[in-house]
């Protein structure tokens, strides 16, 4: 049952069989969740949003049109679900969600002296969790879900330069960081 | 002629340059000490956002969300099958009072003079149905048909309080 594939699961679903559901909900929970706790910064509230997001794409699963493609549909609901979750909570969301011209200022509440190469795989991955909801989204599909920029596109809504801008930013951000630390004389 | 910029680092990274531009890179690359140490800053950060942290669900996630969604089927059965008896109920009594009107109507046809024409009998029956909607919609018999309509609002409103009970035990014992 496992090997089956999404569209599989999907029409298996559809003919009534919802206890195959559950193999769609194994398969995307931990990414859909990482996601999410990205952009909202916040475990409980991931859970809460992915259990809705779940079940918004169970009740939508009779519109679903089985020549897309069930991850880039699934994502977009996780996607708009969490904006929603975010705008709800009226959060600076502007700064966010409006523009790609956002500042990432990923450093601005510590000062962080790097001197171990593990330190600074640490200290990388506690910026990843800094970034504003939409370029930690981007980072989350393009290197968890292998998405294409083209697929993002379609998940956020948005052009494909846009997304690579995004991408493009985030990374450099990220290497600012890194140029700052101790870990440059390693580079060379 | 191409410029070491972020852009260009990045798209090398991505693989997404064409043969020329690619060979050019590698030999800018050559040339500049500062844009080898930005694309190893680079690649550094690159590989590390490969092994970026996928963070766990409970356990029993899946578990939950499947219970809420057997709940939620059979909420939404229930709830069909609640529209369906309060229809049914709401049917009968229409059809008993149109029964009714229709007796009533006949009986006075029959009982009236005797038409040999067939027009003046039907003319005749919907004249009578007519009065007889009349007099049971009159201001004395007004006071039965809206007692009758809050009896059945009554019992809709105990059945759907009934359900609610029903489906918050059911949810009281799923958690």
């Amino acid at each position: 049952m496992k090997n089956l594939t999404d569209l599989e699961i999907i029409e298996s679903v559809k003919k009534g069989n919802h206890s195959d559901f559950a193999l769609l909900v194994d398969r995307y929970r931990n990414k859909a969740f990482s996601m999410l706790k990205r952009m909202l910064k916040n475990e409980m509230e991931a859970e809460e949003v992915l259990q809705d997001c779940f079940l918004k794409a169970f009740k939508s699963l009779q519109n679903f049109r089985l020549e897309a493609k069930f991850s880039t549909w699934f994502y977009r609901i996780v996607y708009n679900t969490a904006l929603t979750k975010i705008s709800g909570k009226k959060r600076k969301i502007e700064s966010e969600m409006s523009s790609i011209d956002d500042h990432l200022n990923l450093r601005s509440n510590y000062d962080y002296q790097v001197t171990e190469r593990e330190d600074f795989s640490k200290f990388i991955h506690m910026l990843i969790e800094k970034l504003p909801a939409k370029y930690s989204s981007v980072i989350n599909l393009f290197y968890l879900e292998n998405m294409t920029c083209e697929e993002i596109s379609e998940v956020m809504e948005t052009s494909v330069t846009n997304i690579k801008v995004m991408l493009y930013r985030s990374r450099n951000a990220l290497r600012d960081e890194l140029m700052k630390t101790n870990y440059e004389k390693e580079l060379l | 002629m191409i410029q070491l910029n972020d852009e260009i680092l990045n798209q090398y990274i991505d693989g997404e340059l064409n043969q020329a531009a690619l060979i050019e890179v590698k030999e800018l690359l050559k040339k500049s000490d500062d844009g080898r140490r930005r694309l190893a800053a680079l690649q550094r950060v690159h590989g590390e956002l490969g092994k970026i942290k996928i963070y766990e669900t409970g356990a029993d996630f899946t578990s939950l969300l499947m219970a809420k969604i057997r709940k939620n089927a059979i909420s939404i059965k229930k709830d069909r099958y609640f529209v369906f008896s309060i229809s049914t109920i709401f049917m009968i009594i229409s059809l008993a009072i149109i029964g009714y009107v229709f007796t009533i109507a006949v009986g006075s046809s029959s009982s009236g003079s005797m038409s040999t024409n067939s027009i003046d009998y039907y003319i005749n029956y919907f004249t009578n149905a007519l009065e007889t909607v009349r007099n049971i919609l009159s201001a004395k018999n007004i006071s039965i048909i809206g007692s009758i309509f809050s009896f059945g609002i009554i019992i809709t409103g105990y059945i759907f309080f009934e359900n609610l009970r029903h489906a918050k035990r059911r949810l009281s014992r799923l958690q």
